[in-house]
């Protein structure tokens, strides 16, 4: 039987410093690849086509109340708002503000690429989020112009990830806002080892932050779904740190978003995925499919890399560990973000080109 | 404003040519509604919130079956002069059937219509070229560039309208990486062959197997289906047909390039000769010319038949001195390999050392 698993080096190839300016007016964003919320509605945008990360305060913590489920389709109604048809836009990211819990969608208008943020509130009223006269702060990528997966909000600090482009590079940068003068950007070369015999790139696809004992990580997943942890604090320059991989959820799949709960005194990991081999074995009824993690699973020292726990082998659907298991109420699920402290709000796919908005129970 | 009252005032319909489209710079339109005089006097100039304007005058998407209006658009409202005026936030899509209506949203109201006309159909969009240009590829080669002639509408139908077929014309299944990676104009596609079927070791190519063998002859086909800007179709499939020798596995070494260096005095290009493929977008970004003096030398670069030479021409003529020819340690070749590692480093394998990343010649 094939183990193979990942562990992963880090190495630091810059360490510099970074422009930051705090101003009102507009940003002047480029695209809008990435959202994410820190506190009292920060909104976080990665802008790679503009090589910077703009922090954005919304203002916006006046709470809205989602009771049930949005009737019709989320993509028809995000794009009615633009003139056009569902079609004629992608739904790019969806962040739920936690000040308010209003939808913040990244939506692309496919007519002239251009990036928009879009809200939706628990009435299902569409509104854009003007970026024409905001108080931001803009800080600047040294690597130029890239493309971002993901953002995360880590206590005070901003983790973002960058996706391959026109080189298959692995990048991560860490910002810490509360240094604006001096900000930090750390960036990244990610190396797989499989089975401790091969390292290859990887770009990391989504990321969150995780604490443990005093000490910050980065937490990652990478296409083929394994789940790695970085020490943020180890990363110097000029050094390679080591990541530690705790769990593969299964070949094939590519994951999209994440995030972390609690129910009925455990914690939780839930993250949505696509499957590339949906066709040839389904993992449920749509290629989009959402695990639920055991969080201690990051708290794992010896069954890690090599010897990481698989939540599957070959079958997909036979599960070798109860620790990482397929949640069956979130087949079809495109979008998703923790939208209180029991519920999410997804984008669901209907696997015939609709798209629902609704408010899920947590698993 | 209390938008009731604005309502409830709103008692006597305006005649329709008070409602119109009018064309602004650059194919803008913007929508105008003469105010009542009673409503004029109420109304602040200036910007009006979403809120009030909605309730007065909306423009709107019809539906091009059903003709029922979608949702109002979003954009800015302002009163000017005893006119009301909508700006659309975005731009009015060719081919479609807008409708403005001014007038409560509870009772009738006066419309008024608008079509944006298609440009006259030009020359339609078509492939121009595809990256990697050689018509003998290794069977890892790790991606694709598609440039298009004019901007392209995307979304992910595209990773089935761009297909690789084998020799007897078989669809090659799960081929690709599922991320849309275009260039800001629309033009340029990047398109990667799941890494998963390329890596040594992962569970993907061991179950599946690589996406290309070697000593095979390949098409990559470029449907006709797939959609430009406009939403019209390219009409033609584009094929490239290729063949494959064993993957390529090893660093990019710059001992193995040739260099040509040029006469003194002159401007006649310094030639690089490589002797396999390199990436085009690497040769373009990550190749520089260095004077004795330590400048980067201005010029120009052409990247020659299939990518396997670079040329630099010197906008000054060259000195009788020594130059360097810096290679970055990302530049890729075909199969992501660097001249820093492999795109897969086997870690049982002895390694050759770090090689310089300069290269020196007289002219």
């Amino acid at each position: 039987m094939l183990r193979w698993t990942l562990c992963l080096a880090a190495a630091v190839c810059m360490l510099a410093p970074v422009a930051a300016s705090a101003d009102t007016g507009n940003p002047g964003l480029k695209s809008i690849q990435a959202l994410a919320f820190g506190p009292d509605g920060l909104l976080i945008i990665g802008d790679g086509a503009g090589a910077q990360i703009v922090s954005v305060e919304t203002g916006d913590k006046t709470a809205t109340q989602w009771t049930k489920s949005q009737p019709g389709d989320i993509k028809e109604q995000l794009a009615g708002r633009l003139g056009t048809n569902a079609n004629g836009i992608n739904i790019l990211k969806l962040a739920v503000n936690p000040a308010s819990q209003t939808a913040y969608f990244a939506v692309r208008k496919l007519d002239g690429k251009q990036d928009l943020i879009l809200t939706v509130n628990g009435q299902g009223k569409v509104n854009e989020f003007s970026l024409e006269n905001v108080n931001y702060t803009r800080y600047t990528l040294p690597a130029g112009k890239t493309l971002l997966t993901d953002i995360a909000w880590a206590d005070g600090q901003i983790l973002v990830a960058a996706q391959a482009g026109e080189t298959f590079k692995s990048t991560i940068f860490t910002i810490n806002p509360k240094q604006p003068k001096s900000v930090a950007v750390v960036n990244t070369d990610t190396y797989h080892v499989a089975h401790g015999k091969w390292e290859t790139n990887a770009p990391l696809r989504t990321v969150m932050p995780y604490f443990d004992q005093g000490k910050k990580y980065l937490v990652g997943a990478f296409t083929c779904t394994p789940i790695v942890k970085y020490p943020i604090d180890d990363l110097k320059a000029d050094s390679r740190v080591k990541g530690t991989s705790v769990i593969e959820l299964g070949n094939g799949n590519t994951p999209l978003d994440m995030f972390t709960y609690e129910k009925d005194g455990k914690t939780y990991i839930l993250m949505n995925t696509i499957r590339m081999f949906h066709k040839k074995s389904p993992v449920g009824p749509s290629q989009y499919w959402t695990a639920k993690v055991d969080y201690t699973i990051l708290q794992e020292t010896e069954k890690i890399n090599e010897d990481a726990l698989r939540r599957v082998g070959k079958d997909v659907n036979k599960p070798l560990t109860e620790r990482a298991v397929v949640a069956a109420d979130y087949h079809g699920v495109v979008h998703l973000d923790r939208l209180d402290k029991s519920r999410a709000l997804v984008v669901r796919s209907d696997d015939k080109g609709g798209f629902t908005l609704e408010v899920l129970p947590l698993p | 404003m209390n938008t009731l009252l604005l309502v409830a005032s709103f008692l006597v319909l305006q005649p329709a040519d008070e409602l119109r489209f009018r064309k602004l710079e650059k194919g803008q339109v913007e929508v105008t509604a003469v105010l009542p005089k009673d409503l004029a006097a109420k109304f602040p100039v200036g910007l009006v919130s979403v809120n009030a304007g909605e309730a007065l005058l909306r423009l709107c998407l019809l539906d091009p079956k059903s003709k029922k209006p979608g949702p109002p658009m979003l954009g800015r409202y302002e009163r000017r002069g005893n006119e009301l005026v909508f700006r659309p936030r975005v731009a009015l899509e060719a081919g479609r059937h807008y409708r403005a209506y001014f007038g409560p949203t509870d009772a009738a109201s006066n419309v008024a219509d608008y079509r944006p006309i298609r440009p006259t159909p030009g020359e339609p969009v078509r492939v121009v070229k595809v990256y990697p240009t050689a018509e003998v590829l290794p069977a890892n080669v790790l991606k694709f560039y598609i440039y298009f002639s004019g901007p392209m509408l995307g979304g992910q139908d595209i990773f089935e309208q761009i297909q690789l077929l084998d020799d007897k014309g078989n669809v090659l299944e799960s081929t690709w990486l599922l991320d849309e990676i275009w260039d800001e104009t629309g033009q340029v596609l990047i398109i990667y062959i799941h890494p998963g079927r390329i890596k040594w070791g992962l569970v993907l190519r061991e179950i599946f197997g690589p996406v290309l063998y070697e000593h095979r002859q390949y098409s990559l086909v470029i449907r006709g289906e797939m959609l430009a800007l406009g939403g019209d179709k390219i009409g033609k499939d584009y094929i490239k047909k290729f063949s494959t020798t064993p993957e390529d596995r090893v660093r990019v070494e710059l001992s193995d390039w040739k260099l040509q260096a040029p006469k003194p005095g002159g401007r006649a290009p310094l030639v690089a000769q490589l002797p396999k493929s390199i990436d085009h977008k690497s040769l373009e970004r990550f190749l520089s010319v260095i004077d004795a003096k330590g400048q980067k030398v201005a010029g120009a670069s052409v990247v020659g038949k299939d990518e396997k030479s670079w040329s630099f021409a010197p906008n000054d003529a060259w000195q009788n001195a020594e130059y360097r020819l810096t290679v970055n340690g990302r530049m890729e070749d075909v199969a992501g390999n660097t001249p820093t590692r492999p795109f897969d480093l086997d870690l049982t394998s002895k390694q050759p050392p770090p090689q310089s990343l300069e290269l020196q010649f007289h002219p």
